[in-house]
């Protein structure tokens, strides 16, 4: 069992918390930006940009980006789920809003 | 969504149909499953506001639940149809001094191999069912090792394994079978087992699946996940060569992913729940917590739980040592050294924050073992011999 390494769940806001760490993010795919970048909405209706993903013809609407955080706004992707079309984003938000405030022990 | 609350009174568990769901949509229905967990999740979202009082109003945006929508049925595919019936008690909040069980009972047609308690095999009656569950629960005499727990990997690497046999302990109550959610890596097939770490962002887990007998039906689902795939999985927690892993019971691959939201919020809504039945409020950055005072409620399942520590230490010094060692300073502060009867165990205890009743009553064992401390006027006043 390894703890060691987690990957805390994010939205936008909470990107500036973790610049250089690992997290994960569910964002809604907007459009594509070059080749292997796209923006995407996060949970709490901000854009932001994920870099090194797959190409966005294999994306799903919904797709979770596991990742570093590069900056405010961007997150450099290792993997990315496909999380299909139908994904309740609202939920997801208080979700991450607490597993990062209150029930932080529980995840980190 | 089919809801029977209950309340455990006197030790039993009666249940009783709510107003919150009608019993009869335990029977079929047409809905589709894609909005299951997307409800599901909402339902939970709700359900912790209603128990989390310091939390109205935070989430303002939560779609209020109306009874009368249609209920969403729980529909689970394992190797067959499986239904999940939750047990919610509404009134954990109301009535603190009450307890309120939450607990889930699966039912699959093809059972995996599961403790006795769990093996229903029937047609969805709900009346049947709780006749099962009360059955069981009776046969067994331990209710606290029924149920299945959602836990986060970060909440199964702390629970404490209990020193005389294999099972765990989490919130104080041993833990019987566990449900984790994560992602595949690093799978490895053999012809007798199929071995993997589960990755659900809170840290990694060993889970093997051994391929005979009943595991290979309702764990086959795997064969099928490559790394990468999202499952969910039941199991039992066990040490394997000197690290906590899981052996799998049942695993289901993930389709509608708002089921992963649903996962992290039932393991947050349980641990809420086992800590307000515990009888006092977790600190906002500590799970153990400091156990203050006794529990109260006679009435309360988890009244026997009133001699458990809690399950993870609150800081990094939480050995046993770390508590001899503080219990010794307290006694040997030039103020209490001059008490003629020294100092009362309760008020050690009281200034013991994040050790609980029984490890400070083990610490105060020792030292009059050894000598350092000694009984004054009764066996719960003591004092140190230095000085």
């Amino acid at each position: 069992m390894d703890t060691s390494n987690p990957a805390a769940l994010v939205n936008a806001e909470l990107l500036k918390r973790y610049v250089g760490r690992r997290v994960r993010c569910v964002v809604k795919v907007v459009r594509a930006e070059g080749n292997s970048a796209f923006a995407g909405l996060t949970s709490d209706s901000m854009h932001i940009s994920i870099k090194q993903a797959s190409p966005i013809s294999s994306l799903s609407q919904f797709v979770e980006v596991i990742g570093v955080v590069d900056s405010d706004r961007s997150l450099r992707a290792e993997i990315c789920t496909n999380f299909g079309d139908n994904f309740d984003m609202a939920s997801f938000n208080q979700l991450v809003q607490m597993a990062n405030s209150d029930y932080q022990p529980l995840f980190m | 969504m089919p809801f029977l609350a209950g309340k455990w009174v006197a030790g039993r568990y009666s249940p009783r149909p709510t107003s919150l769901g009608n019993v009869s949509s335990l029977l079929p229905s047409n809905q589709s499953s894609a909005t299951h967990f997307h409800s599901l999740a909402e339902l939970m979202l709700e359900r912790l506001c209603s128990i989390l009082p310091t939390s109205k109003g935070r989430f303002p945006s939560i779609k209020s639940w109306l009874p009368s929508c249609r209920p969403a049925r729980y529909a689970r595919a394992i190797s067959g149809r499986q239904n999940r019936i939750s047990f919610c008690s509404v009134n954990s909040r109301k009535k603190p001094s009450t307890c309120s069980r939450r607990f889930k009972v699966t039912t699959p047609t093809e059972l995996p191999a599961m403790p006795s308690s769990l093996s229903l095999s029937l047609p969805l009656s709900p009346s049947l069912l709780m006749q099962q569950i009360q059955s069981s629960h009776s046969k067994k005499g331990n209710p606290k090792t029924a149920g299945v727990l959602p836990l986060t990997v970060k909440q199964a690497s702390q629970a404490m394994q209990n020193p005389f046999d294999d099972t765990f302990t989490v919130y104080g109550a041993d833990i019987n079978i566990v449900t984790l959610l994560g992602m595949v890596v690093d799978k490895e097939e053999n012809t007798s087992h199929v071995s993997f770490a589960l990755d659900d962002g809170t840290g990694r887990v060993d889970v093997n699946c051994w391929m005979n007998g009943q595991e290979m039906h309702t764990c086959k689902e795997i064969l099928k996940v490559q790394n990468g795939g999202y499952v969910c999985i039941y199991g039992h927690l066990c040490v394997l060569q000197g690290k906590k892993s899981i052996v799998a019971l049942s695993i289901r691959l993930i389709v509608d992913f708002n089921e992963v939201t649903f996962h992290f919020l039932e393991s947050v809504y349980v641990h809420v729940l086992r800590a307000n039945s515990m009888g006092h409020n977790i600190p906002s950055n500590q799970i153990g917590g400091s156990i203050t005072s006794y529990m109260q409620a006679p009435s309360s399942f988890y009244n026997d739980l009133v001699d458990y520590t809690p399950s993870y230490p609150v800081n990094t010094d939480g050995s046993p040592e770390a508590c001899v060692r503080r219990v010794q300073s307290i006694f040997e502060e030039p103020h209490n050294l001059t008490l003629e009867a020294g100092l009362h165990v309760d008020d050690v205890i009281r200034r013991m924050n994040g050790f609980g009743i029984q490890q400070v009553r083990v610490a105060i064992e020792l030292l009059v073992n050894e000598g350092m401390i000694y009984s004054t006027i009764d066996d719960d006043h003591y004092r140190s011999t230095s000085g």
